[in-house]
């Protein structure tokens, strides 16, 4: 299992496309994906779940991934939110 | 083999949230198409146009059928095609986008289990946002 921290750096936050972005991407991975923002814990192939932690930019979420491609995920995770979602601010 | 998906509306609405699926999701994960109910529509005609929709975009998997507001006259027309048609089709009413969405996110589901994650979608997209 892994865990980290992730900020939600663009302007936008975790909007819908960025939502179905992350979402498309965790999807490919056998992995359980959740992330969490307080007390609130989301699937994280799920775009209603992402979409309901109303993660505006700044917001720190904590990505946790369980299984054989949890390495693989977490990095292709961790990129997909530094380089904003694929926006451009 | 995939379900596919018709919307049965009044105006545009039904158009308008599939058009705002897909801005969201990038493309669109299974077949959709609407059908707009006008106030000066002929009932009979847009039978015959429904039925004549979901034979294009039947995948083989059946057509989740969305309307916007049961009993209308959208949805009475969902009622018909129902009972007039041999392909297996199943109808919700109380579209809503998180409905739609919901259903695109699980494009590889048959057509029964679409349904409860369509149904679950819509109820789980109405949300009291004043409640902390």
């Amino acid at each position: 299992m892994l865990s980290k921290d992730l900020t939600v750096a663009n302007k936008l936050g975790l909007h819908a496309r960025a939502a179905a972005i992350l979402v498309a991407l965790a999807s490919n991975f056998s992995s359980e994906i959740s992330l969490q923002k307080g007390s609130r814990k989301i699937n994280g192939k799920s775009i209603m779940g992402v979409m309901m932690l109303a993660a505006n930019q700044h917001t720190i979420v904590n990505v946790v991934v369980t299984g054989e491609d949890e390495q693989q995920a977490m990095t292709e995770i961790e990129n997909l939110f530094n380089n904003l979602f694929d926006e451009e601010e | 083999m995939a379900t596919s998906i018709l919307t049965i509306t009044h105006g545009n609405l039904g158009q308008e949230l599939i058009s705002t699926a897909k801005t969201m999701l990038g493309t669109l994960p299974l077949k959709c198409e609407n059908l707009s109910v006008s106030n000066t529509c002929n009932p009979e005609k847009l039978l015959a146009e429904a039925q004549s929709l979901c034979k294009k975009i039947d995948d083989g998997d059946g057509v989740l059928v969305l309307t916007d507001i049961f009993g209308s006259t959208p949805s009475n027309i969902c009622s018909n095609l129902r009972n007039n048609t041999d392909l297996k089709i199943y109808v919700i009413a109380g579209l809503n986008l998180p409905m739609l969405i919901r259903a695109l996110n699980y494009p590889t589901l048959k057509l029964p289990d679409l349904v409860k994650k369509a149904l679950s979608g819509a109820h789980d997209g109405i949300i009291d946002c004043q409640v902390k």
